[in-house]
């Protein structure tokens, strides 16, 4: 593992700490090769053996190294190149209201925590991953990797980045889309500041690709409860009009619309087979991210078993 | 009208502060803090989905709070209102008051300090109240009645509303009253007054405007009359008792407190003695010369007489005047002091009924034709001398058997002289006729049965010594060998002060042989023993007994000389005729009275018309007014001589009324009645202010106290208390509905929905 000198901002200790332990695993079908990890679709042995694993419940007998067996009376899997190989895309959201935050970390910081994290887990897998940053277009991108460089390239990306402009999210969805190649595992970091029209269009392009989808929807916590007391002029981000109100009288209303709109989108996430999270700021994002985890992990094996 | 005023309008410039909470509401809009949001979009869409209902609770709290601050500065400005008994017990009032104004017009009154009588002044107030009343537009009624007529009421017996013209005239008519030369009664003014409200639903309030004489207010104890405290008490079941004191410091004052004639009747051409008692009611002791007395009978006024001695401080001294009218018929007698303060009590009248003569009766027990022989003959020639000598008194003898049958009505005296026994039908003529004022003596002699008397005349069993006779006979006395005199009698009695100074030894020249014992009873307080023998025993010689109106003497010896050479004495003439005055039947005396008491006059078919009318004195108006004519039972005080009366009320000044009567045959004759002040009246020594306020619930004002002209505050509606405490309830409602619009439900977003993992 390289020496990560930018990790102290983005790769949170704790974090990398509580997440380590766990893995990420692509539940449907993607192209690359499987271990006992990942499925592919490719049969047969993959062309090149890396190194051997310790077989674990689930892996697939067919790859059991029955010499080694013999050797070390104990079962090993060969892994090959190929079928260790899950491409995950991190795209992350650049958007002007990324920026804001009331904690620690604003939210483009914790999503870019997250994804860091998520990207570490995933070359210690040996899995490829790579980062795609967008606001009203597709920006920035680390192209999918599995060396730790990318890691660095990842961390280099996201620490040069001013999240400063509007979000058009089907647009940018649908470039990648299109551009993405190979399906692959589409991890999603977003406030979800956009119409769930356009977020149902960009999210259905990318399933109809055969893209696995994880979206981590982040959001301040005080966009969450809304606890402001005093009169309060609050200025609009990605060029929406400001609002003087007393907060008192708009919380259960705002409350009310959030609601609703969290509503829209797990209703649009359950149609597609996304998996959704909502992430706050507030929370800390070792417990959040390892949470979610190990809960995606169980749902996996008991949908793999099947 | 709503009728709405303020007790502190000044303070109604604090409304001013009303616009406060919109002034703070518009400032707060202009302090906030500034926060840059990224879900802008969701709460732009709250706010156009609440933008009606905040303002609206913006707007509510608004308005609260501003209500809260008009009740405060409305409360502090205390509002009022007098008018709308509904409106008025909405918020708890007590309604209209019926203020009754108890003006004493009592003869006092006149007196004050200056030239400014206590009664100038109390009409001054009273007429003051009164239009502050109606200037103020008050809900009040007002009552205004004098202590002189309670139960008349000086505006017609009805109330006044305060706010109506009626009341401004009612204050006009004030101006006109003069004050009356009667006493005032507080326990029966406002008895009165009570009497008269019993059945009203109003709050009543009344205020004494008064001089508060010690006479009229409190007792021998120094406290306010038993009487009078309870009056006091039963009004103030009803609502407050102010008093309101116009009353001046003693001044000094003497008045006329009796005229009256020493003898009971008086007769054309004989001389008369008249008594005038006057008193010095001042605190000062006065000097009796410097106080003339002035007789008048009829029209002839006589030279002025002068007090002898110093009179201290209520002390009074005796004047006595000898008169002698010359015409018989009723006659004015007055006697006059100068006027110092009180006019009314610087005179009294008194009416006499001056005869032509006493009539006297003697009944002979024993006639005898031969001269001096009989049981009447001293005693007829000494009360009636023959030749030109006027004694004022007609005699009639008659003998024993005449007196059966003869009537009594044209008759003064009554002599019954050795007379042996009477019917009882004369016996019960005699007790009415002496019971009615006639005079009765006896004279003893050999044909007097003491026990005979005794059950005829003194009474038997229950009845004894309730009958005519003074003494209970006992035996027969003396013999004719020897003689008792007569002892010295006490002079103090009037029949008998002529023998003041009188050598005893004429006393002693009069020689009784033969008289009948008598005993007095103990417990008897209307007998007394006038003269006495010299006997062991001190026999009495001559008993007096009061019966009735009557009077009774009782010789225990002959009229003639069988028993008693006393025809014969010197004493004997004067003697006779002094106890001959003494108890004559005396002249009326309903016809003087003291101002006030009614006119009541028996009407008799026999002597009059039904039709009379009475003319009273010149400040009344002098001018004739019918009497009327009630039947008895109307007038319960009155004794039944007939089956009605003339009657008339109206007599609140002193003076001579005159009631002119007709015969049946057409001819006119008068009837004066004398009215005069009560001779207290003239007692002007004030009651003490403090055991008036000890009374509960009466205030005590001075009449120069200028907060005595402000109405009960009660009478008003006031209505702060209800605005500050619809300004506590409003208060609470805005910190309610600021909590309530401000609490967030502090939801979050439900905890389920933030994961979603597809199966």
């Amino acid at each position: 593992m390289p020496s990560t000198s930018h990790s102290n901002k983005y790769l949170d200790p704790a974090v990398l700490a509580e997440i380590s332990r766990l893995d990420l695993r692509a539940r449907q079908v993607v192209e690359g090769y499987v271990s006992g990890l990942h499925k592919s679709p490719r049969k047969g042995p993959s062309v090149e053996f890396a190194e051997h694993r310790e077989y674990v419940q689930g892996d697939d007998i067919r790859h059991i190294d029955w010499k080694l067996w013999g050797r070390e009376d104990r079962w090993y899997i060969k892994q090959y190149e190929e079928e260790t190989n899950l491409r995950c895309n991190l795209l992350i959201d650049m958007s002007e209201s990324m920026r804001f935050g009331t904690g620690p970390l604003n939210k483009f910081e914790y999503s870019a925590t997250a994804a860091a994290a998520i990207a570490f887990l995933l070359l210690k897998q040996r899995d490829a991953v790579g980062i795609r940053l967008f606001d009203n277009e597709l920006r920035d991108t680390v192209p999918l990797s599995s060396n730790w460089h990318a890691l660095h390239n990842i961390l280099t990306v996201v620490e040069q980045t001013e999240p400063q402009k509007k979000t058009e999210i089907a647009q940018t969805l649908t470039d990648f889309a299109e551009h993405a190649g190979r399906r692959s595992m589409v991890v999603l970091f977003t406030d979800l500041f956009v119409d769930p029209v356009d977020l149902e269009k960009g999210l259905r392009l990318l399933r109809h690709k055969r893209h696995e989808v994880l979206l981590l929807n982040v959001l301040d916590e005080t966009e969450i409860t809304f606890p402001f007391e005093e009169n309060t002029k609050f200025l609009g981000l990605e060029q929406m009009p400001d609002l003087i109100a007393e907060p008192r009288a708009l919380r259960d209303g705002y409350l009310e619309v959030l609601q609703e709109h969290f509503d829209a989108v797990r209703r649009i996430c359950a149609s597609m087979r996304i998996d959704y999270i909502l992430l706050s700021t507030g929370d800390r994002l070792d417990k959040a991210l390892a949470g979610f985890l190990a809960a995606r992990a169980r749902v996996v094996r008991s949908t793999t078993r099947r | 009208m709503l009728g709405i005023s303020f007790a502190n309008p000044f303070l109604l410039g604090g409304m001013a502060l009303a616009s406060l909470p919109i002034i703070i509401h518009l400032l707060n809009r202009r302090r906030f803090k500034v926060m840059e949001w990224a879900a802008m979009d969701f709460l732009l869409k709250a706010a156009v989905r609440n933008r009606k209902r905040v303002r609206l609770e913006n707007l509510l709290l608004l308005l609260v709070r501003t209500l809260v601050v008009v009740m405060l500065i409305m409360a502090v400005a205390r509002p009022f209102t007098q008018v709308d008994d509904a409106l008025a017990s909405m918020f708890g009032s007590e309604g209209q008051t019926e203020r009754i104004l108890l003006l004493d017009d009592s003869h006092s009154m006149r007196a004050g300090q200056g030239n400014r009588p206590a009664f100038e002044v109390a009409k001054q107030l009273v007429r003051k109240l009164i239009l502050r009343l109606h200037e103020e537009r008050s809900n009040d009624r007002i009552t205004l009645v004098l202590a002189s007529d309670p139960y008349g009421g000086q505006s017609g017996g009805q109330s006044v509303e305060a706010a109506s013209d009626n009341a401004r005239r009612l204050a006009e008519r004030i101006k006109g009253l003069r004050a009356s030369d009667g006493v005032f009664d507080p326990e029966a003014a406002i008895s009165a007054i009570l009497d008269r409200q019993e059945g009203g639903e109003s709050r009543l309030a009344l205020d004494i405007v008064s001089d508060f004489r010690k006479k009229d207010w409190i007792d021998v104890d120094g406290n306010v009359a038993g009487p009078v405290r309870a009056a006091v008490s039963r009004f103030t079941e009803h609502g407050e008792v102010r008093l309101i004191d116009v009353g001046s410091s003693p001044v000094q004052n003497m008045g006329v407190v009796s005229l009256e004639s020493r003898d009971r009747a008086v007769v054309a051409g004989v001389p008369t003695t008249f008594v005038a008692r006057i008193k010095n009611h001042g605190p000062e002791p006065v000097d009796g010369s410097r106080i003339q007395v002035t007789f008048q009978f009829g029209e002839t006024r006589l030279d002025p007489v002068r007090l002898e001695g110093t009179l201290r401080p209520g002390e009074s001294a005796e004047v006595t005047q000898e008169f002698t009218f010359r015409d018989r018929g009723p006659a004015v007698v007055q006697a006059r002091i100068p006027t110092e303060v009180l006019p009314g009590d610087d005179v009294r009248r008194l009416v006499v009924h001056v005869r032509k003569s006493m009539r006297f009766l003697l009944v002979d027990g024993e006639p005898d034709p031969e001269h001096y022989r009989g049981e009447t003959d001293f005693l007829a020639a000494s009360l009636m001398p023959p030749g030109n000598t006027v004694s004022g008194i007609d005699v009639e003898v008659i003998p024993e058997s005449a007196f059966s049958g003869r009537q009594l009505e044209t008759v003064d005296c009554v002599f019954l002289m050795n007379v042996y026994r009477l019917p009882d039908e004369r016996v019960r003529l005699l007790e009415k006729f002496v019971e009615g004022g006639g005079g009765l003596v006896f004279f003893l002699g050999d044909q007097v049965d003491p026990a005979v008397y005794n059950a005829t005349f003194y009474g038997k069993g229950e009845m004894a010594g309730k009958g005519l006779l003074p003494l209970s006979l006992l035996e027969e006395e003396g013999s004719s060998d020897d003689y008792f005199t007569l002892s010295p009698p006490q002079v103090d009695h009037p029949a008998l002060r002529f023998l003041a100074g009188i050598n005893e030894i004429v006393f002693r020249m009069v020689h009784v042989r033969r008289f009948i014992g008598a005993r007095l009873q103990a417990r008897d307080k209307q007998t007394r023993v006038l003269m006495s023998w010299t006997d062991d025993n001190n026999s009495p010689a001559l008993a007096e007994k009061e019966y009735g109106r009557g009077r009774v003497l009782l010789w225990t010896t002959s009229g003639d000389n069988e028993w008693t050479d006393m025809p014969r004495s010197h004493i004997y003439l004067p003697l006779m005729h002094e106890l001959a005055r003494y108890v004559v039947k005396p002249d009326p005396t309903d016809t003087t009275k003291l101002v006030g008491s009614p006119i009541v006059l028996p009407f008799q078919p026999a002597r009059m018309q039904r039709i009379a009318h009475v003319v009273p004195p010149a400040e009344l108006g002098g001018t004739p007014v019918p009497l009327g004519l009630v039947p008895v039972d109307s007038v319960p005080a009155e004794r039944k001589k007939s089956a009605f009366v003339f009657r008339y009320e109206r007599t609140p000044i002193a003076g001579a009324y005159t009631v002119r009567l007709k015969t049946p045959q057409g001819e006119d004759y008068l009837r004066p009645y004398a009215y005069n002040v009560d001779p207290e009246e003239g007692d002007l020594r004030l009651a003490d202010r403090k055991a008036l306020t000890r009374m509960d619930r009466v205030s005590l004002h001075r009449a120069s106290e200028e907060s005595m002209l402000d109405t009960d505050d009660s009478d008003r509606t006031e209505f702060w208390r209800t605005l500050m405490y619809v300004m506590i309830a409003l208060a609470a409602f805005e910190t309610l509905l600021a909590w309530r619009f401000g609490h967030h439900k502090n939801k979050k977003i439900a905890a389920e929905g933030k994961q979603v993992f597809v199966r």
